[in-house]
């Protein structure tokens, strides 16, 4: 079974390198947004003082470029292809395959995401540091830590999106729901505005909710400054939660299955 | 003139059916305009946070701002709901389903924005419409002809641009076959380009947003309508640049268009 989904994962990895212009297009246009988000806050920063609680502008313009990389990798606010498919009633195929649906789910995302970390969201980062002068790791360990957070990160988004996608099974079309949770999502994770930048008693909510351990917690460890331990803890255990949370809601959705199409 | 009525009336079938399909699913409509308000609402709350937090952003005020703000979601939302359909362009390409669209007796941009017509969409617009109204009711600014008239202008100039610049992304993936992702840079780059001053850019960039027009859709002719400050020195009758260079990206879009689907080959396996 390992070795069929890693062949799933590789797949779907293969799928997305097909596209070699689109993925350059891709990261122009994702360097360039990031800038523009960078300067937003920048302006913000500098406007109130220089530093806000820690986030001073060399943080915001690095938090721009952090969160851009984490948000064209792994697409916090665009659905998983599980919604469309019920709506469609394709799904019945992938209920059929004697591999489990979350798994299968999760290897391809994982394909995916791992195709577009290294080919979008890195290289956008790299462009970042020659441009501008980013907070950057201080050492190798710390640059580990960073690394196993972004893999924690894409288990919180998968294990979300995937857990709000099976709310198709009832609505049968999801569409509203999902963007209804990506907005929510983006202004929970820091998306829209870096934490510090929000009114201190709901940034320091927030700071523990899933949403932060998708952008939050990765660009914390990448700035340094914070101690990695509770941060990677957070993250795991929002990890397991939404997992373990989706495969009961998968449960419950699949004893009620109506397949529409034809 | 038969010709145009034709084309307005072929038009309103095509949306009134899509509209009609969508309206049977009452609950999942709501959830949709719930949705796309919310993501348009989200920005703003971006706005009031920072405004939570200093009193003025690069000399501009947060009633500048929101108005800034409005005039921009208006554009986009206009564009949002009669042109953004066509970046499902890239899907029909990479599935093959493009061939379809060129084969019937319609310009395949004419079938894209009436086929995929959303009315969701309109939850966009709908927010865009009440910060817009809120902003100006609030501003206290005496309406004059000139204002009201500059500010009506800068709606539908910026609805072009934005119209403009989703059909320029969306022809990229003729060459690219994948290309989602460059037009939701329309989204996400546009919009934050277009909602906050042009100030807080880098010299350079304020130049590049004066030539990909997106500094015409709020921050000219809201300079203008405020009295504000510009940061490239313009001379008031600059506001008046605005149709023409919208209609000139205009132009662009469309030749990029024709020449994506001119060079346009059919994918598949």
């Amino acid at each position: 079974v390992t070795a069929l989904l890693a062949h799933v994962a590789g797949t779907s990895f293969r799928r997305h390198a097909t596209y070699r212009v689109a993925t350059a297009a891709a990261v122009l246009e994702n360097t360039v947004v990031s800038m523009l988000r960078g300067l937003v806050y920048v302006a913000v920063v500098k406007a109130s003082g220089g530093v806000v609680d820690g986030l001073g502008t060399s943080e915001a313009i690095t938090f721009a470029f952090v969160a851009g990389m984490i948000e064209s990798s792994f697409w916090i606010v665009a659905p998983l292809e599980i919604g469309e498919r019920i709506r469609s009633g394709d799904v019945i195929t992938d209920l059929y395959r004697p591999v489990d649906f979350q798994a299968w789910w999760l290897a391809s995302e994982a394909g995916r995401c791992a195709f577009a970390l290294l080919a979008k969201g890195v290289p956008q980062v790299l462009i970042g540091l020659v441009v501008f002068d980013l907070a950057t790791p201080s050492s190798l360990g710390s640059l580990l830590l960073f690394t196993v957070s972004v893999a924690l990160s894409f288990l919180v988004v998968f294990s979300w999106k995937f857990t709000v996608s099976l709310a198709g099974f009832w609505l049968l079309d999801v569409r509203g729901v999902t963007s209804l949770a990506g907005a929510v999502t983006t202004v929970m994770s820091g998306g829209l505005l870096p934490l510090p930048l929000l009114p201190d008693g709901l940034a320091g909510v927030l700071r523990w909710l899933p949403p932060a351990a998708m952008i939050t917690a990765p660009f914390e460890l990448f700035a340094g400054g914070e101690p990695a331990a509770p941060r990677l803890a957070i993250q795991a255990a929002w990890a397991v939660v939404l997992l373990v949370l989706g495969r009961r809601v998968l449960h419950h959705a699949v004893a009620k299955v109506v397949v529409q199409g034809g | 003139v038969g010709d145009a009525l034709a084309f307005v009336g072929t038009y309103r079938r095509l949306v009134g059916a899509r509209i009609r399909s969508q309206w049977q699913y009452r609950l999942s409509f709501a959830l949709h305009v719930g949705g796309q308000f919310a993501a348009g609402f989200a920005d703003f709350v971006g706005i009031a946070v920072i405004f939570g937090r200093i009193g003025a952003l690069e000399g501009w005020s947060v009633e500048e701002v929101v108005f800034l703000y409005g005039t921009s979601q208006l554009a986009f939302g206009i564009g949002d709901l009669f042109v953004s359909p066509v970046e499902r362009a890239g899907i029909h390409v990479r599935l093959g389903t493009f061939d379809q669209l060129l084969t019937r007796p319609l310009g395949p941009l004419f079938q894209l924005v009436t086929g995929e017509f959303e009315l969701r969409r309109v939850g966009r617009l709908l927010q865009g419409l009440v910060v817009f109204v809120a902003a100006v009711s609030v501003f206290p600014l005496e309406w004059t002809t000139g204002r009201v008239a500059v500010t009506a202008m800068a709606v539908v100039c910026g609805a072009v641009i934005f119209g403009a610049a989703w059909v320029i992304t969306s022809s990229i993936v003729f060459w690219t076959v994948d290309g989602q992702e460059m037009a939701n840079s329309v989204t996400y780059g546009g919009g934050l380009v277009t909602q906050y001053p042009v100030d807080i850019l880098g010299r350079w960039l304020r130049r590049a947003v004066l030539v990909v027009p997106m500094a015409f859709v709020a921050y000219v002719p809201a300079t203008w309508v405020l009295g504000h400050d510009d940061a490239y020195d313009l001379p008031s009758w600059a506001v008046l640049v605005t149709p023409f260079a919208a209609a000139a990206f205009a132009i662009v879009a469309s030749l990029t268009w024709r020449a994506g689907v001119r060079q346009y080959r059919s994918t598949g396996s």
